[in-house]
């Protein structure tokens, strides 16, 4: 990709037209899985992409390791939880209100935390979602610690209930599609330039000007927030939550499809999710332990033979 | 008049002293070189004109204005732009994507741009920079090539063209020729006065005697930690001092 702007783009450029085709494919993936075990999974895979889209910007973006994400989602999940089983907020409401609280607890963790080179933030955000977990377990009076919330109530559009998981699927993916069109602009603004010259080199892109502290937390923030939107989805879709869903293994599994599917671009993060997802799904009913071993070398692999993960393969295959 | 003014500039790392009452003055639109055997203490000085170490103790007056507490990019917002000793460069992006970032606080922001794209003319305006800077600079025919895949004389030539994005003042250069090849080192000083031609004042820090001799107007010399001389190079070469402990 270029960074330098070009006044004269195409209105269908390839990448456009590519990305409408991906689009109507996810539209249609429904017809093609009728297994209801297969549709459930489908809505966790969309889930987990707006959480890696997320994660994307802080970690293939402004290029600092984020091992929190899936803390942030579940402050998501039990913000609107919470909003709506005490308050009686809807979803609507619940997922601005899942967005406010992650963003703010990123910035609060963000502000100090980013001042630090690139490891010590790698073990606050480790330590922070370690702390959200116990926090999530142990704050009864909110989250029933280990019985967790059940009966969340569905989403609902007017009068209409979203229950199956077909129309649920979709309304994901219209999260999804509003994620990624957000990315898009992200990434093409000078914000996320600023973004990959701070991943590319800090203390130069300090020296041309650019606010790198400011800019980071921005990147930090915006990711938790997309996490937020995707603790909504989840809350509402099981309508039960408990601590066990948002750990750090969870943390890591993102990080690792992000890694895989490509970090820094836009494809490779939907990309690694659902290979993992479903790779995850099918070796856990193998042997859970398995599983997790396979995501541990998975992720050695791609360090070794691919940093820039599956995209990269793509692009070099393109390039040749 | 003065650019920048440096007064009792002191660091200590801990016990040691790097820098102790130091004194500059920086002229607008010269070519000011600072020598000095290694651990003299030029770096150190050089990173606390840039905010990249903060002063034991001292002041640094930019244009007027006090900006020893200010942080680096403030500073580059200011005019005070520098390049570094170990090569930094965006190095897996091509040279242009490296010259359009370096021009980032030309570029401006906000929520409507974010979101409806920056205006044609901006659009323009900052490619017009970007091109203006790869050919002042020479390097049209490596536009596209990664910056990693440079030779080493010309990555140090692209290190000085994303700092002229920033649109410099008082350009700060870390050894810029250092280990470059004779041609190289003439390829970069002759931009050097090319960039000064154009109004930029430039302070270069440089281990190699000669380079500075050969192009510096005025220079100062400094050893552990303390200015032992200032003047032309003639008087420089002259001064016993020197000789002795630099020059040998």
């Amino acid at each position: 990709m270029k960074l330098l702007p070009d006044s004269k783009q195409p209105f269908l450029s390839k990448t456009r037209i590519f990305s409408i085709i991906i689009f109507l494919f996810a539209i249609l993936l429904p017809l093609v899985i009728v297994d209801d075990y297969f549709r459930y999974l489908l809505v966790i895979t969309a889930i987990n992409a707006v959480l890696v889209i997320g994660l994307d910007i802080t970690l293939g973006y402004a290029g600092r390791i984020n091992l929190a994400q899936a803390g942030f989602w579940g402050i998501g999940a039990y913000a609107s939880a919470v909003a709506s089983l005490n308050w009686g907020i809807p979803f609507w409401g619940g997922v601005v209100f899942a967005m406010i609280l992650s963003a703010a607890m990123a910035f609060f963790i963000g502000y100090p935390s980013l001042k630090l080179a690139g490891h010590y933030f790698v073990i606050i955000t480790f330590v922070f979602g370690i702390i959200l977990t116990i926090l999530f377990n142990n704050l009864l009076s909110i989250t029933r610690g280990p019985m967790g919330l059940p009966g969340i109530p569905p989403v609902a559009i007017g009068h209409y209930q979203i229950i199956n998981r077909v129309p649920y699927y979709y309304l994901t993916l219209f999260f999804i599609l509003l994620v990624m069109i957000f990315k898009y602009k992200l990434i093409n603004s000078r914000l996320g330039r600023a973004l990959i010259a701070i991943r590319e080199g800090e203390a130069l892109a300090e020296s041309i000007g650019i606010n790198t502290h400011k800019y980071k937390i921005f990147a930090f923030t915006i990711s938790a927030a997309i996490a937020g939107i995707a603790g909504a989805l989840y809350a509402h879709f099981l309508s039960y939550i408990g601590p066990s869903s948002f750990t750090f293994e969870q943390s890591m599994e993102l990080f690792t499809m992000n890694l895989i599917g490509g970090a820094g671009t836009m494809a490779g993060p939907i990309i690694g999710t659902a290979l993992l997802t479903v790779f995850a799904e099918v070796a856990r009913n193998f042997s859970p332990a398995l599983a997790r071993i396979a995501f541990g070398l998975f992720l050695v692999l791609a360090i070794i033979f691919t940093p820039k993960g599956i995209m990269g393969l793509i692009e070099k295959v393109r390039n040749r | 008049m003065n650019i920048l003014e440096v007064v009792g500039l002191t660091k200590f790392f801990g016990g040691y002293k790097a820098v102790v009452d130091f004194d500059m003055i920086i002229k607008q639109g010269e070519l000011l070189g600072l020598v000095g055997p290694n651990g003299a203490g030029k770096t150190t000085v050089f990173n606390m004109i840039t905010g990249f170490i903060t002063p034991t103790k001292g002041k640094i007056i930019f244009k007027g204005k006090e900006i020893t507490s200010l942080k680096p990019h403030k500073r580059a917002a200011l005019g005070i732009v520098r390049t570094f000793q170990n090569t930094e460069l965006f190095s897996s992006l091509t040279v242009e994507d490296n010259v359009t970032l370096g021009c980032h606080l030309m570029e401006k922001g906000g929520i409507r741009r974010f979101f409806f794209g920056e205006k044609k003319d901006e659009i323009s305006k900052l490619r017009e920079r970007v091109n203006e800077i790869i050919s002042f600079t020479g390097l049209e025919n490596r536009r596209y090539h990664r910056a990693s895949d440079l030779p080493y004389g010309e990555q140090r030539v692209l290190e000085i063209a994303i700092a002229l994005g920033a649109n410099p003042t008082l350009l700060l250069l870390d050894e810029p020729v250092a280990g470059m090849n004779p041609a190289e080192t003439k390829r970069c000083m002759g931009l050097l006065h090319q960039i000064i031609e154009k109004g930029t004042t430039v302070l270069l820090v440089e281990h190699d005697m000669k380079a500075v001799m050969n192009n510096c107007e005025r220079v100062i010399v400094m050893n552990a930690g303390e200015k032992l001389a200032e003047g032309t190079p003639s008087y420089i070469q002259a001064h016993p001092e020197v000789i002795r402990s630099y020059l040998g």
